[in-house]
């Protein structure tokens, strides 16, 4: 039973001198032999339907693997691996795709597995790695790394099934995971995107030091990655035991003329919206009020603090923030008819550019290879030239801007190779993996590992100021890219200018500065701030008691954690 | 012959007896005793990951725990509000249908009643009742009285205490009732001659014969009380207010926060309050049950 | 005389309030299962959008409890039985997860009672002692090493994860013990003279005098295990296994999902409890009635 598992790892993990090898051996078949082959293992292992270069099998037992992909391969021949077992023969096809073209070759292993074909494997470290939102993002990276190198195997645990099971949103993965932790069956490493997670258990001294790693390693180390993002992932010890590969910029932006200073706090932007002008006729029904209040409390890092298990909802601020939150609207007006709901949409996005609504909640995705800068789009599209302030979500200690990671790693200290782990995980952090995308190429998802948001490098994060100094066309003479100064949007009838010198400078200035997390609240002590909130909006309390009910629940959450 | 057929006999006997025991205890064993040791064992490590042995710190740091002397203190306060309660009232209840009144067969399936509707569907009727806008609040603004947020206050406990009551009085009533009615009739008969009035006879006859099945429906009563947790959780969700978070409360959120340290500990030191507190009352049960065994 | 006479009449006033003050939340779950869906809504809308887990949204409306049902209509109850055959093998699940351990349960209780009940001694006591410790645990104590157990036994997802350790839960030797010990030494000292084995007194006098506890213990250990929740949502967590569920897990949980069904399913699961009421009731009352004090 085990060893015709062997068989199929291979082809799993199968790298280029494998699947070389096993073509050498194989002999080919002709065409009527291949189509009697194809038609047993329909048969035998169900329906099977062709996707995309896929084949899915359905109704397989459990010795089958269900999924064939094509692998990455440089070589312009791909192999489609078809490893049915058809009672202790493999059949490998090269070619295009269906079965009908390409040639078969055809080859008779043993039902033990061992049989002709299987090559000698070097017996590998089996490090496991579970992801908690899914692998079909890091499938390849675990790939290339596996067929890269023969010290390692990364095995690839998903716990999203459960969440898939469940309808949740991570609640069961999480509670799957850690019920695997107290069986004994810690994962390696963890890649999530809860930080909360890791604020429980690394206080606990489950995580690794990445620093440690980072000391020896010349690539990726405290010089060659963002000082900000590092620091926003240090815990309060000073170790370091998580980190995301790319993360996005949260914050708000309001316009450079009403005055506001960057980072403002809750007292500023009740201010701010006590003063709006008389043309803001839509200022409190461009957000919803529950949408509005979870931002505020991701943003206010200080509410909640792990290390002392302690929060601190019954202050002053937060009942004004549950005051300010009530102005807002419950839920938007989009109108019931789709092409009401259209034009809605469509004016909605001018109602910052014409002061309508003065708020504006900004993404700074870092989007490399696109044609303008996000700071022009900002600036030229939503606020229709004029001026900007970053003022961040309001914050009493002055960091509004909030880093929000997509998805973060994590090292057991349970593994036993560590390095083994640091291997897989520096994959990521690497210049090649980070490289910025050039001008007008856009995304490309037949890299590795596709990244479409800020990176975490130092060099990576700067080539990325660079390229925004500039908006680019293509050049029919010179048949590429070139730089220009402007570029003009038709669908929102714009024209987009480059940043000057000094602008860039500030915004990079402002970037550099964001060294908080706003995924750090727990779920748990959000939606006890959502229900008892949705109490007071709905008008059964007042703000204060609202405030205080949070306060107890939340308390008794965090001392259990003490 | 007979004599010796007896002696084989009853050692025959005595050792059937304890293999009768057999299969439970290898099952308790199994099922009970083992986890519960591992329990202790985790009690004294630091981590499920690294399984150091850090001795009584686990406990140290329970007992300094707020969220658990808040569980403590609201489950202790609980069973000891409404145990006695579900005991007193239970009493009261059986003396009261002892008499001869009409319709008893059918006012004691009432009281049955509730052990038989599912847990689930119950407390959403105690939700309507006791929402902020359910029932009780609308007859008590009806009688112009104030409105009470009765699940987010400290008023919750009365809601969770009347559930308790609404549930348990019934059996116990019932035991209470075939208890009574086993009270040797020639006693009663004495102390009427004698011309003990109806408090007399009721204090220090009936409760001297009842006194076992006190102890036995505050046992049951007990262990009841800590069922309580399923209709808080029904009700409240995993955080509920101040004092309606028990000890099963931040048992079932340590469990699903992978803290086995701080679970483990808190069942320990459960384990050993019921220890002391059964012990206590067996003593209890020998003072009084001896005169009620000659 | 008379005035034991108006006495009499106050009581049963005060009991009668009593009981049906008792009765009402049942009579409520009945009443309301002949609703329809949309009336369940109006009145309790209130109550199940605030329960949803995932967002719990707020509206605030008066939530009013029905007797009367405006309109009587068998929907939910069609809905339950026969369009959506889901109910039906849930509620099958949890009879055949609370059948078998009741039975079981019951086997090894008297076998074990009786082991008690005879020739007791030092040994014997400290065991019972222990017995009646274990019996006070919230499961909270035992779950998670009762699921690292089920682990090594490969039991997890099956049935036998829950059945297996309910089968040896103390609860119903406490109590079987108890009755048991009360049965007169002189039957037993008659059944020895006539030649009688251990088994035999066990089956031919113990058992038929106790079996009125056994049948109350054994509907008190029904109506417990019927009711049960967290194990299966622990132990049971595969997919397959979700399938074996039994109806009390989706009852909890029906919050969520199906608000005008909530009542009618409440309904047919409360149907084999009261059956078991109305035929064993008297047992009931029969069988715990020698049960005094612990050591018994």
């Amino acid at each position: 039973m085990k060893k015709k598992n062997i068989l199929f790892d291979v082809f799993d993990n199968a790298d280029d001198r494998t699947l070389r090898d096993l073509s050498e051996r194989c002999k080919p078949v002709d065409k009527r032999t291949d189509r009697r082959i194809f038609a047993k293992i329909q048969q035998k292992c169900g329906d099977a339907s062709y996707e995309e270069e896929v084949y899915v099998l359905k109704g397989v037992d459990g010795n089958m693997k269900k999924n064939w992909r094509k692998p990455a391969m440089t070589a312009a021949a791909c192999l489609l691996l078809v490893g049915g077992v058809i009672g202790g023969a493999a059949l490998l096809k090269k070619g295009g795709g269906s079965s009908s073209n390409g040639d078969s070759y055809y080859t008779s292993v043993d039902s033990t597995g061992e049989g002709t074909t299987a090559p000698e494997k070097k017996e590998k470290t089996v490090i496991t790695a579970a992801f908690i939102f899914g692998i079909t993002d890091y499938e390849k990276m675990v790939n290339i790394f596996n067929s890269g190198q023969d010290d390692y195997t990364i095995k690839l645990v998903d716990y999203h099934k459960y969440d898939v099971e469940n309808g949740t949103y991570g609640e069961a993965a999480m509670r799957q995971l850690k019920i695997d932790i107290a069986a004994g069956d810690a994962p390696d490493i963890i890649f999530t995107g809860d930080h909360s997670l890791i604020n429980a258990l690394g206080s606990k001294g489950t995580f690794a030091d990445l620093y440690s790693f980072m000391e020896n390693d010349p690539e990726v180390n405290r010089d060659t990655l963002l000082p900000n993002v590092l620091k926003a992932f240090e815990s309060s010890d000073g170790k370091l035991y998580s980190l995301a590969p790319t993360y996005q910029i949260n914050t708000m932006v309001v316009k450079k003329k009403f005055g506001q200073k960057e980072n403002w706090s809750i007292d500023d932007m009740i201010a701010f919206f006590d003063s709006a002008p008389a043309t803001a006729d839509h200022l409190y029904d461009s957000v919803t009020r529950g949408w509005l209040l979870e931002i505020i409390v991701r943003g206010m890092n200080e509410l909640v603090d792990y290390d002392k298990a302690e929060c601190y909802f019954d202050s002053d601020e937060f009942v004004k923030v549950l005051e300010f939150c009530n102005r807002f609207a419950e839920s938007q007006n989009v109108p019931e008819d789709k092409a009401e709901a259209d034009a809605y949409w469509r004016d909605k996005v001018t109602w910052t550019k014409l002061d309508r609504s003065p708020l504006y909640m900004g993404m700074i995705m870092g989007y490399s290879g696109t044609l303008e800068s996000e700071f022009s789009s900002i600036k030229y599209v939503d606020f229709g030239g004029e001026d900007f302030t970053f003022v961040g979500a309001p914050t009493s200690d002055g960091h509004g801007g909030k880093i929000e990671p997509l998805g973060e790693f994590a090292i057991l200290d349970t593994c036993s190779d560590k390095n083994g782990a640091w291997q897989f995980v520096r994959q990521f952090f690497t210049k090649e993996t980070q490289a910025n995308h050039e001008p007008g190429e856009a995304p490309d998802y037949k890299k590795a590992f596709p990244i479409q948001q800020m990176r975490v490098r130092k060099d990576c994060f700067e080539e990325w100021i660079e390229q925004n100094k500039y908006c680019y066309e293509y050049s029919d003479e010179e048949q590429k890219w070139v730089k220009t100064d402007h570029t003009y949007w038709e669908h929102r009838d714009t024209t987009l200018y480059a940043p000057t010198d000094e602008e860039l400078e500030d915004y990079r200035r402002y970037l550099l500065s964001c060294d908080t997390l706003d995924n750090e609240i727990a779920p748990d002590i959000m939606s006890i701030c959502k229900e008892e909130a949705d109490a007071y909006f709905h008008g059964d309390c007042t703000a204060k008691q609202a405030a205080e009910r949070i306060q107890s629940r939340c308390s008794i959450l965090l001392s259990e954690n003490a | 012959m007979i004599s010796l057929k007896g002696k084989c006999g009853r050692r025959g006997e005595k050792i059937f007896s304890y293999a009768c025991l057999i299969p439970s205890i290898v099952g308790v064993l199994i099922f009970f005793v083992v986890p519960f040791g591992i329990v202790v064992r985790y009690s004294v490590i630091k981590n499920p990951v690294t399984k150091e042995y850090v001795g009584l710190d686990n406990y140290k740091a329970l007992v300094h725990n707020t969220a658990f002397r808040k569980a403590a203190r609201n489950t202790a306060m609980f069973s000891a509000i409404s145990v006695p309660l579900a005991v007193v009232l239970a009493l009261g209840l059986a003396v009261l249908l002892e008499r001869k009144i009409p319709g008893k067969s059918a006012f004691r399936t009432f009281f049955l009643s509730p052990l038989m509707v599912p847990t689930a569907s119950v407390v959403l009727v105690w939700q309507v009742l006791f929402h902020n806008h359910g029932t009780v609040n609308q007859v008590a603004e009806m009688f112009g009285g104030e409105p009470v947020d009765w699940l987010k206050s400290t008023k919750g406990q009365v809601v969770i205490i009347l559930m308790f009551l609404w549930k348990n009085i019934g059996y116990n009533m019932i035991l209470f009732m075939a208890a009574l009615s086993n009270i040797p009739r020639d006693m009663m008969e004495v102390a009427e001659l004698e011309g003990a009035g109806a408090w007399y006879k009721f204090f220090h006859i009936k409760l001297r014969y009842l006194s076992p099945t006190i102890l036995f429906v505050f046992i049951l009563s007990l262990i009841n009380s800590f069922k309580i947790f399923r209709e808080v959780y029904l009700l409240t969700g995993n955080y509920p207010y101040d004092k309606l978070y028990m000890l099963q409360h931040f048992m079932n959120n340590t469990f699903n926060k992978l803290d086995y340290q701080k679970l483990s500990a808190a069942a320990v030191l459960f384990a050993l309050v019921m220890i002391v507190i059964m012990a206590v009352l067996l003593i209890l049960e020998n003072i009084f049950g001896k005169d009620v065994e000659n | 005389m008379k005035r034991r006479h108006i006495s009499n009449i106050t009581v049963t006033v005060i009991v009668a309030l009593g009981a049906l003050l008792f009765l009402l939340p049942t009579v409520l779950t009945i009443a309301n299962s002949f609703m329809t869906s949309s009336e369940i809504s109006a009145n309790y809308g209130a109550m199940y959008s605030n329960m949803t887990d995932s967002e719990k949204t707020y509206i605030s409306g008066d939530v009013n409890l029905k007797f009367i049902p405006d309109k009587v209509t068998l929907d939910q109850y069609r809905s339950v039985l026969i369009t959506n055959s889901d109910y039906l093998v849930k509620f099958w699940n949890s009879v055949w997860l609370t059948v078998p351990i009741t039975v079981f349960q019951l086997l090894v209780a008297i076998l074990t009672s009786y082991g008690f009940s005879r020739y007791p001694s030092k040994v014997k006591g400290i065991i019972f002692f222990a017995y009646i410790i274990l019996m006070i645990m919230p499961y909270q104590v035992t779950l998670v090493p009762n699921y690292l157990v089920a682990k090594r036994f490969d039991l997890l997802n099956k049935r036998s994860a829950i059945i297996l350790p309910a089968i040896f839960s103390p609860f119903s030797i406490f109590l079987l013990t108890k009755v048991m010990r009360r049965v007169p030494a002189s039957y037993v000292e008659a059944a020895k003279l006539d030649g009688a084995g251990e088994l035999q007194i066990l089956t031919r006098i113990y058992m038929p005098l106790c079996k009125n506890a056994i049948i109350s213990i054994g509907m008190l250990v029904f109506i417990d295990y019927w009711n049960m929740v967290e194990q299966p949502l622990i132990l049971m967590t595969s997919d397959e296994a979700k399938a074996l569920h039994p109806l009390s897990v989706f009852l909890s949980q029906i919050n969520t999902s199906d608000v005008g069904l909530a009542f009618a399913v409440g309904v047919v699961y409360m149907i084999p409890t009261v059956l078991m009421f109305l035929y064993g009731e008297d047992c009931l009352v029969d069988g715990i009635a020698y049960s005094g004090g612990i050591k018994g």
